[in-house]
């Protein structure tokens, strides 16, 4: 019987081993990062840097090729970034002075190797020529990759990726590049019942020269009680001649701007103070929210109601 | 006497629910930070901290110090200020062939794929896509269209492809951060054909925190009697791109 127990019991031990391991394989084709995801550079036109980028391939070898395109946020939806691939270093010859890849040897658009579960670090220069134009230039580094081969033998299509990272540049002859910045609408609901929170919706427009972020608050106020909260805006950046929808910060994440769960009653004030990097004006807009206990009220209304009911039962 | 005790105890016993909501909400209102996979590619220089007269954040990593713009002419900031490393932007595909086999009239034919986007604790992402044209045989001489679905659909808006009467080859999306036109697994849009100028479109996006997300691509087909024979191919392209 001994036996039998201890045999079951390395059984069960293979099984839990044989499982575990089964979740733990990746079934990924393509498995592919780019690191940094965003550069950001002032630069005097004249000038030049390299930036380098680490490409991880976490799949089997696959042919990549780079390429760098100009982007600009979409109009109604400025989080949205409208990329056209015709306007890239590869289709146009717009840009074609301002980069090159140093490393590996290659230009833009040729495939080259980046063998299985490896690292590549591609270092591209980047230099803004002498009569740029004093503004600011946005482009996607694009990195595409596909298949080494794919041989094709029956209905069906392929897929190719691409990933991108951002490079932000403000051509500027000087460090302190001129910032302002306006708010676009700051605000919170009039009315809200005790149980719920306040959220906010800021839009925050870039009237500056260059791009920036927001860098403030809000600060939530019990016009009673005098007790406060305080939210921190996310620094996101906002272009230049843009407006951007600002969130919140928490623990080194974006959240939307809202204040922490619990029972809100009276009247509150919220300020929100911010100013865009090195701008000298800070801005101020306040909003108002009456927090009443709605569904208390009614709650206690439907227990009466109950209560009368029942009581009128037991009476007959 | 008794109705108001009956009545008080009864008040008491809704205030106690009351609270008792209110201390569930705020078990639930915690927020942290997952374990991070973090690299640092790129250490130029020490980090500055920017601030303000009023306020004052953490730096990235870059070339900021003080007095080095003057001196070099440029001053770079990689990775997102808000968070205190860089941690790199992932996108993975689970298969990259979809294959349909052998296309028999009105019987639609299905295929998937997962898309999983990761950008860390780095703010948001979109994943767009586009087909370098619809399905076509090798020589060119025939066309595959894209959906239009039982009634109506483009590559902006999804529409409803149900019935096997309706031919064509479109795409739905479930799962992580979607567009809110794939309702459910029934709707179907065309993919953007950059062959007639048409811009790539969203399939994924997100102003939040990206981790591991993901998303089943499905591709559907479905010909008619007289589709001429081939074999019917073409390409997709994702392009993941985090925020700025």
């Amino acid at each position: 019987m001994n036996t039998k127990i201890k045999y079951f019991f390395k059984l069960f031990i293979i099984l839990f081993i044989f499982l575990n391991s089964i979740s733990n394989v990746s079934a990924q084709e393509l498995n592919i990062s780019v690191s940094p995801p965003i550069t950001e550079i002032l630069m005097i036109p004249g000038k030049e840097t390299v930036q380098t980028y680490t490409l991880t391939n976490g799949s089997d070898s696959k042919l990549i090729s780079i390429d760098i395109v100009p982007f600009l946020p979409d109009i109604e939806n400025p989080e949205e970034i409208v990329i056209n691939e015709k306007d890239g270093l590869i289709q146009s010859k717009t840009y074609s002075s301002w980069f090159s890849i140093e490393k590996p040897e290659v230009v833009f658009g040729q495939k080259f190797n980046l063998p299985s579960n490896s690292e590549q670090n591609i270092s591209v220069k980047i230099s803004v020529p002498k009569n740029a134009i004093l503004k600011d230039y946005y482009f996607t580094v694009l990195f595409s990759i596909e298949k080494a081969n794919s041989l094709i033998s029956e209905n069906s299509l392929q897929t190719k990726a691409q990933i991108g990272s951002n490079i932000l540049i403000t051509a500027s002859e000087k460090e302190d590049v001129y910032k302002a910045s306006s708010t676009v609408l700051f605000s919170s609901p009039f009315i809200i019942d005790s149980l719920q929170k306040i959220d906010f919706k800021i839009i925050l427009e870039n009237t500056g020269r260059g791009f920036g972020k927001p860098i403030g608050k809000i600060t939530i106020e019990n016009l009673i009680t005098k007790k406060t909260e305080v939210l921190d805006l996310a620094p996101l950046n906002i272009l230049s001649s843009y407006s951007r929808e600002i969130y919140c910060l928490k623990s080194e994440e974006i959240v939307p701007c809202e204040s922490s769960p619990k029972i809100l009653i009276g009247l509150y004030k919220s300020t929100l103070s911010y100013n865009l990097d090195s701008e000298s004006q800070i801005h101020q807009e306040e909003t108002y929210t009456f927090a009443f206990p709605i569904s208390f009220i009614v709650a206690v209304i439907v227990t009466i109601i109950i209560y009368k009911i029942i009581n009128s039962k037991i009476k007959k | 006497m008794k109705k108001v005790i009956k009545l008080l105890i009864l008040l008491s016993f809704t205030i106690f629910l009351f609270f008792s909501i209110e201390k569930q909400i705020l078990a639930q209102g915690v927020i942290k930070s997952d374990n991070y996979e973090i690299q640092m590619p790129n250490l130029n220089s020490g980090a500055g901290i920017p601030s303000s007269t009023n306020f004052g954040i953490d730096s990235t990593i870059g070339q900021t110090a003080s007095g080095l713009f003057s001196s070099t002419g440029y001053r770079v900031k990689s990775g997102f200020q808000y968070i205190h490393s860089i941690i790199p932007f992932s996108f993975s595909i689970s298969k990259l062939a979809i294959a349909f086999g052998t296309l028999v009239p009105g019987t639609p034919k299905t295929d998937s794929h997962t898309l999983t986007v990761s950008a860390g604790g780095a703010g948001g992402y979109q994943v767009k896509a586009f087909e370098n044209n619809p399905l076509k045989t090798f020589n060119n001489s025939s066309t595959i269209l894209d959906t239009s679905c039982n009634t109506s659909c483009d590559e902006e808006t999804a529409g409803e492809w149900t019935s096997d009467s309706k031919y064509g080859f479109g795409f739905n999306v479930s799962g992580d951060d979607i567009p809110g036109d794939f309702t459910n697994d029934g709707f179907f849009r065309q993919f953007a054909d950059i062959s007639t100028s048409e811009i790539p479109q969203i399939v994924m996006s997100s102003i939040y925190v990206g981790r591991s997300r993901e998303a089943l691509i499905t591709y559907k087909v479905n010909v008619s009697g007289i589709q001429e024979a081939g074999i019917y191919t073409n390409f997709i392209t994702y392009i993941a791109i985090p925020t700025y």
